[in-house]
């Protein structure tokens, strides 16, 4: 197998039709192409172009097809058309392979004499190449350039079926002339798209403005002129290697993190099955090894909060205080001001400086957002709100019983006041509070959540008692 | 009020006329360079670029090529914005010969003998695997493989191919005229570091503390009259291949490099030399790959040695420009933002110091510490001399009570009429009011003798655990010394108490401590028993 990644080269859309054994006949571009895109490295692509052929068997080559191609994906269709067989030619023009595909040929060999510069020419026969390319030159027989005096291989022509690239052809029968369009879908690697999101928060006035780009990459090794785009939301199942997976559950557990509620509202948003839709209107250039980015989401003044948030899974003293996460939470609803399918991506949030400049604060990953769900995006720790837990007692009440103290000294550097959610979690089957400084809650089987206010430049302490059995 | 808006109705107005207007904005007026900890920065770029009336693509040149292109927002070009497109296609010998499939070039020969250059037209035919194919009127050859010194000369690149990257937007018709845009993006290649020296007095109780950071521009790309920022605090950053704008570490993920794919050793072998063949043309005038960063304990290695002998903090470090210009702090949603007060030329490949903050007088504890993990640790056999530890108060009471950004902190002391190297230690980010404390070495002419006893248990199966630490300290000092021990008990214990003990026991961050003083010349033996309930 050659690492066929490699020869990738772009080229103009040109389909190719030969008849029977090679003779040229017609040459056309893509009439429409029209790419749909996965998130993940992977895109159906349509090519439709038109061809003119007489009645009989028609070798019919296609040019300017994605360089990775997966070629057992393609489809041909074209009414008149019938498929005989179908090839993915990848054996490539080397020239190793040339010398290879030589034997048994001649070749012409011109030596250049190091003493005088003179050329000489000689017509050989070429016997082998395997360890050494082995020549009969009239009478004798020698190996090229054993005594390493220059000499040129010149090969009259390359057999037809060596290529610069790999190349896709069918071969196909016509019971009468055939004057029309057919078409040729298959999928590609080295095409993705992900949505980044930019989401300016203005913690003064509560609100932040969120904007949504489409990022679409072309690493296929192929430019797509006036190409349709649409690009498909939503996991398809793909095998892939164990890595892919890892990553993608990954991924799904981080997104998980930044949801806190899911969502029922519906959208206008175009379906199929269960992914979303979002085509890109008009004709558009992908070329090869460009990133390409379109707008999808504006949305202004979108009402949002801050909080911050420290969650503990165990009872441990730390010596040093912890920074407390920062969280900007919105909701993706209509009333405040979304209400968006939201594709998996990115967010990076901005914060403007005194100045008014925006600046970088942080980045989440959201997952595919359905409408009406709650998002609380982690940017980032607090420098000047921490959080030092210190375990104050245990106290074994009996074999499978046990109380923990734990107390929270939070500490806020801010000149304004805060309040810290303090989460205690990884509890054991049975648990209680049975004493807290300030009125807590349950938040679900096996936790339990504080909000504890803290006036600015100030600190101030949870003590919590639990009681926990199995 | 929220607009959704597929602008993609723009675009078809936009659909790629062949002859689409190109506006060129070669460099920004004015730039402002916000770099993070973490290896990038935000460059935000102010640009003035006169707009005809069509559809227009504008093309921003000279941005960093480490840019993470999905972070590149434009603002103010007042018109629907199509697309943004970032292409960065290098031009390289192999990319060059490989867009060249198909074309005429020209193939130049050295008659070694005779010096004689012969100029022939050829059509490269493959560039498949490293090697050239070529036709000539003489047949088809391979280049390189006759022994004779032979090369190719291109007429031009082909169009696709850029040396730089390219940034662009493609702009949808509107009215003509001058619009000033506004362009931010986010690039790896740029970092800072915070650096603290302490000078302690003659008595150790008090210390002069400098802040010093360090900022680098690894990237290609100078930056003139730049206003600069640092962030100090920790954001939340997703990993790259993720689309995160975390740096991709290497070492990292070593492993993974090791085995390809197809977990076969031949092919890897194979892409091995596939990958040494590569070098189509000759490399002796490629650029140079960027120097790694340096390993942090060779750094530290590197710094200490120096630090040694030498009293400032400037000759310890590699050449740096120094700026005389103090860094100014503002407040910043929960970070520090501090801001070079003037412009500054951030030059391609520089690294450059300033100053952030200076505390001629800060009150210091300076005392000799031990600390046990759980109930039955040691502190080692036999016992290491206790660590030299130094706290301080980040208070303006203390002469302190400012932001302290994560960092490497040195100490000096004074000794004869010079500053010795004490010790150094990383902190973390200290906001306003946290203690700092920090081992910065072990006791010298401090000694300690350390017993442990495990007290048997009354009866066979009794759950209580039981232990006696004995500790004798000695002060071979000509000042007293202040010692304190600490003993952490797990969670895992139940209600851990000391029963017994020669001197009160009192608790410092959930540890049972002890802290007593000793005169020079002096020894002191601290004992107590330590009982917990044994859990199931």
């Amino acid at each position: 197998m050659r690492a066929v990644q490699w020869l990738l080269l772009g080229f103009a859309g040109v389909l190719q039709v030969a008849t029977a054994f090679g003779q040229s006949a017609d040459a056309s571009k893509d009439k429409a192409l029209s790419l749909t895109v996965y998130n993940k490295d992977l895109a159906l692509i349509e090519h439709v172009r038109a061809v003119n052929v007489p009645a009989g068997k028609h070798r019919i080559e296609f040019k300017g097809v994605s360089a990775r191609i997966v070629p057992q994906t393609v489809g041909f269709g074209g009414q008149g058309l019938q498929l005989i067989e179908q090839n993915f030619d990848y054996d490539l023009l080397t020239p190793e392979n040339l010398m290879e595909k030589a034997v048994g040929q001649n070749v012409r060999i011109v030596r250049t004499n190091p003493g005088t510069g003179n050329e000489t020419s000689e017509t050989a026969e070429v016997l082998s190449t395997q360890g050494g390319v082995v020549l009969r030159i009239g009478n004798r027989i020698e190996v090229l350039r054993d005594d390493g005096i220059p000499a040129r291989v010149i090969f009259d022509k390359v057999p037809e079926n060596l290529r610069a690239n790999p190349t896709l052809s069918v071969l196909a029968n016509a019971a009468k002339p055939v004057s029309g369009d057919i078409k040729l879908t298959y999928l590609s690697r080295g095409l993705s798209w992900s949505s980044d999101y930019v989401a300016t928060f203005d913690e003064k006035a509560g609100e932040v403005a969120v904007q949504g780009w489409i990022t679409l990459t072309n690493q296929s090794g192929t430019s797509f002129e006036n190409a349709r785009v649409q690009l498909v939301a939503g996991d398809i199942n793909i095998v892939g290697s164990e890595q892919e997976w890892f990553q993608l559950w990954n991924q799904r557990r981080q997104s998980a993190s930044a949801r806190r509620a899911a969502g029922t509202e519906t959208t206008t948003r175009e379906q199929l099955a269960d992914y979303y839709v979002y085509p890109i209107a008009g004709l558009t250039t992908v070329a090869n090894q460009q990133i390409k980015q379109v707008s999808f989401l504006t949305a202004e003044k979108v009402k949002a909060s801050k909080g911050y948030e420290q969650t503990y899974y165990g009872f441990d003293s730390s010596d040093e205080p912890q920074n407390a996460e920062v969280r900007v939470r919105f909701a993706n609803s209509k009333a405040a001001g979304l209400g968006e399918q939201l594709p998996s991506g990115v967010v990076r949030v901005y914060a403007r400086d005194a100045r008014g400049q925006p600046q970088f604060v942080g980045e989440d990953r959201i997952g595919h957002t359905s409408a009406g769900s709650e998002l609380a995006l982690k940017i980032g720790e607090a420098f000047d709100v921490t959080v030092q837990p210190t375990l104050e007692s245990t106290n074994r009440i009996s074999r499978r019983n046990a109380e923990y103290s734990m107390s929270y000294l939070v500490r806020n550097a801010r000149s304004s006041p805060v309040t810290v959610t303090i989460r205690q979690r990884g509890l054991w089957r049975f648990n209680e509070v049975t004493e807290e400084s300030i009125k807590g809650r349950r938040t679900d089987a096996d936790s339990f959540a504080w909000d504890v206010p803290v006036s600015a430049n100030g600190e101030a302490t949870l003590k919590v008692t639990i009681r926990q059995w199995w | 009020m929220m607009r959704f808006a597929l602008i993609l109705l723009m675009l078809a107005i936009a659909a790629p006329a062949a002859a689409e207007i190109s506006v060129y904005s070669p460099q920004p007026e004015a730039v402002s360079v916000t770099i993070y900890r973490d290896g990038f920065a935000l460059i935000t770029e102010t640009r003035t670029v006169e707009l005809p009336a069509d559809a227009v693509t504008l093309v921003f040149q000279g941005v960093v090529d480490l840019i993470l292109p999905q972070s590149a927002v434009v603002v103010g070009q007042d018109r629907a914005l199509a697309e943004t497109n970032f292409t960065y296609d290098p031009l390289t010998p192999q990319s060059l010969v490989e867009r060249s499939v198909g074309k005429q070039v020209t193939l130049v020969r050295t008659n070694r003998r005779t010096g004689k250059v012969t100029r022939t037209p050829v059509t490269v035919k493959s560039a498949a695997e490293s090697h050239v194919v070529f036709e000539s009127l003489d047949g088809h050859e391979a280049l390189q493989c006759s022994g004779l010194p032979e090369r190719l000369e291109f007429s031009e690149i082909p169009g696709e191919l850029t040396p730089k990257p390219v940034l662009s937007i493609r702009l949808a018709a509107g009215p003509p005229g001058k619009r000033t845009v506004r362009l931010s993006y986010l690039t790896h290649g740029f970092a800072w570091t915070a650096n603290y020296v302490g000078r302690l007095n003659e008595r150790g109780d008090r210390m002069a503390l400098t802040g010093w950071a360090t900022l680098t521009n690894k990237s290609n790309v100078s930056f003139k009259g730049a206003q600069v920022l640092l962030v100090a605090g920790k954001l939340n950053l997703l990993d790259e291949s993720e689309g995160g704008t975390a740096v991709y570490d290497p070492s990292a993920n070593e492993e993974q490099d090791e085995l390809p794919d197809s977990g076969s050793y031949i092919k890897h072998a194979e892409s091995v030399l596939a990958a040494q063949r590569l070098v189509l043309l000759p490399d002796c005038f490629s650029s140079p790959l960027p120097p790694p960063p340096r390993a942090n304990e060779g750094d530290r290695m590197f710094r200490r040695e120096v630090a040694y002998d030498v009293a400032s903090p400037m000759t310890m470090l590699e050449p740096i420009t120094v700026t005389g210009n103090k860094l100014v702090r503002e407040s910043f949603a929960d970070y520090q933002l501090y801001r070079l007060p003037w412009a500054t030329d951030l030059d391609a490949r520089q690294t450059k110091q300033a100053v952030f903050l200076e505390k001629p007088r800060v009150k210091v504890e300076r005392f000799y510490g031990v600390r046990l993990g759980d109930i039955e640790s040691t502190p080692g056999n036999p016992a290491p001399p206790p660590d030299l530890m130094l706290r301080w108060e980040n208070k303006t009471a203390s002469g302190l009570g400012e932001p302290l950004p994560q960092g490497r902190v040195r100490i000096f002391e004074p000794y004869g009429g010079t500053a010795v190297f004490a010790g150094e230690a990383d902190i973390p980010d200290k906001a306003v009011g946290l203690p700092v404390e920090l081992a910065l070495a072990r006791a010298l002419n401090v000694g300690l003798e350390f017993e442990q006893e495990h007290d048997k248990d009354e009866t066979e199966d009794s759950d209580v655990f039981t232990v006696t630490n004995a500790y004798h300290f000695w002060n071979d000092k000509d000042v007293p010394i202040l010692i304190e021990v600490r003993h952490r008990v797990d969670s895992y214990w139940g209600r851990p108490r000391v029963i017994r003990s020669n001197i009160s026991a009192g608790r410092k961050y959930g540890d049972f401590a002890w802290r007593f003083t000793l005169e020079p010349g002096r020894d002191r033996l601290l004992r107590y028993t330590l009982q917990a309930d044994v859990p199931d």
